[in-house]
């Protein structure tokens, strides 16, 4: 295998440390043996291991013994290590059951800040507070809301009685026979037809309403129409009036200025 | 023959002897024996403070950081398992404490390495102290290159240290810096390519200068 200056250049330092295989070795060998400026590089790499390999150990300056008391930087920790196997055991269940109790302590202890107020409590509940209502509170909405809601759970619930009515029938119709069958089947038809006839009744009666207070709506548009037109025209007849009245006063003043051009004249 | 072979033993019985002493330290130093575990300062702390000195480049620091490494280690000693050696265990501790240290100074603090007043001045106390010429020049050296390696990464320092100046093998390196092997020669073989630049910079401007 020939080897190009890079790889032996990357090998030189490798074969120095020692960190080269045998073959690789042969084959670095060669090419020194035929490249001066690998084998110059080799000499730099082997001057700098050289170099430190002469480095010498100095001296310490003191000795860096440790004394206990630098070691003791928790008491505990050295109390605990020093006691026997038992005490320690009981030193860190005595430990343990503290803990239990300063966090039950701590969780019946309550705490309340509301409003700038701070309400501190141990093992009791904390006084409520009557909180003022807003000012300003749509109460137009709230009803309207309020009402939407019922309807909506009247509604529901309507379902619902429906829905279960239907299937205690269901249920019912399994045990019965086929005249009582019969029966219910008419019960519930003319159950049906009633409910029927009493919503169309309502829509009927519903429709009546809209119908008058569509009416009525019309009725009161067409009135203030009528007043609005009324005023309207009083206002314009004012007008008018007004307009003949300075038109006749400057009539006369005309005819006055007339009158006197025409003595001048005489 | 016999004397090579009495002598390898003879050798292989003291390091077995003496990391059974370390042993019984460290098992000492675990119930608190503070004697015991100073007997371990006493042996290491040389290494470990050169190694603080070589990453760090401030005695002062140094020393401070040896004596934070030893106290880490001392607190923790009842986690250090026998399973490893305790010179990797405190080789680890002294060179993350290290590692942090340099990664927590600011940016670009260096000492210039060519004609710097630090090298100048070193080189005029050994004179006027008299040194020997062989001092000196190993002096310059020993300077030369702890200059070099500052400009080393903090990751390609502490590989260039535990290799070539604590003679650790590349997997007892990896074990300290609980990283792959692989990832250790990559920052040695980079952190040796710039040495050799810095260095071969340095001779040159000394040649210059001299």
């Amino acid at each position: 295998m020939t080897l190009n200056c890079d790889d032996a250049r990357k090998w030189i330092p490798r074969d120095l440390v020692g960190d080269l295989g045998n073959p690789e070795q042969q084959w670095l060998q060669a090419h020194l043996q035929d490249c001066p400026s690998c084998c110059k590089e080799q000499e730099l790499c082997a001057d700098t291991l050289q170099q430190l390999a002469s480095v010498s150990d100095v001296p310490v300056p003191h000795h860096f013994f440790v004394y206990p008391d630098e070691r003791r930087s928790s008491w505990l920790a050295e109390v605990l290590l020093a006691s026997s196997q038992g005490w320690r055991v009981a030193t860190v269940a005595a430990g343990l059951a503290l803990a239990l109790l300063i966090g039950l302590a701590m969780s019946r202890f309550r705490f309340r800040a509301e409003s700038g107020v701070y309400s501190f409590s141990f093992g009791r509940p904390l006084p409520s507070y009557a909180t003022p209502l807003p000012p300003s509170i749509d109460v137009t909405a709230l009803k309207a809301e309020l009402k939407h809601l019922l309807e909506t759970r009247s509604e529901r619930e309507r379902l619902e009685l429906m829905n279960t009515l239907r299937k205690e029938f269901h249920e019912a119709n399994r045990s019965l026979n086929r005249k009582q069958r019969h029966q219910w089947d008419s019960a519930l038809a003319t159950l049906e037809a009633r409910l029927n006839d009493r919503l169309e009744d309502r829509s009927v009666a519903l429709k009546t309403g809209v119908d008058r207070s569509m009416g009525n709506l019309y009725q009161t548009l067409q009135l203030q129409r009528q007043q609005d037109l009324a005023m309207t025209r009083n206002r314009l007849d004012r007008i008018t009036a007004q307009g003949q009245l300075k038109d006749r006063e400057t009539e006369e003043i005309l005819s006055t200025l007339l009158q006197v051009a025409h003595f001048q004249e005489k | 023959m016999e004397q090579i072979l009495d002598s390898a033993l003879s050798k292989n019985r003291s390091k077995s002897l003496e990391k059974n002493q370390e042993t019984a330290w460290v098992l000492a130093s675990q119930r608190g024996d503070t004697v015991a575990f100073n007997r371990l300062v006493l042996k290491w702390e040389k290494p470990i403070y050169n190694l603080c000195l070589r990453m760090l480049r401030d005695g002062d620091e140094a020393a401070e950081a040896t004596q934070e490494v030893f106290l880490l280690a001392f607190k923790s000693i009842r986690r250090f398992r026998l399973e490893s050696q305790l010179s990797t265990w405190l080789y680890r501790i002294a060179a993350n404490y290290c590692t942090s240290r340099l990664r927590k100074r600011p940016a670009g603090v260096h000492l210039s390495l060519d004609g710097s007043e630090e090298g100048l001045q070193l080189r005029q106390n050994l004179q006027a102290s008299g040194s020997h010429e062989l001092d000196l020049l190993q002096a310059e050296s020993d300077y030369r290159i702890r200059s070099a390696m500052e400009f080393l990464q903090p990751e390609q320092r502490i590989v260039v240290e535990l290799k070539f100046f604590q003679n650790l093998t590349f997997e007892e390196i990896a074990e300290i810096l609980e990283t792959p092997v692989s990832t250790v020669k990559s920052r040695l073989y980079h952190g040796l390519e710039s040495l050799k630049v810095r260095l071969e910079r340095s001779s040159k401007t000394s040649r210059q200068r001299n």
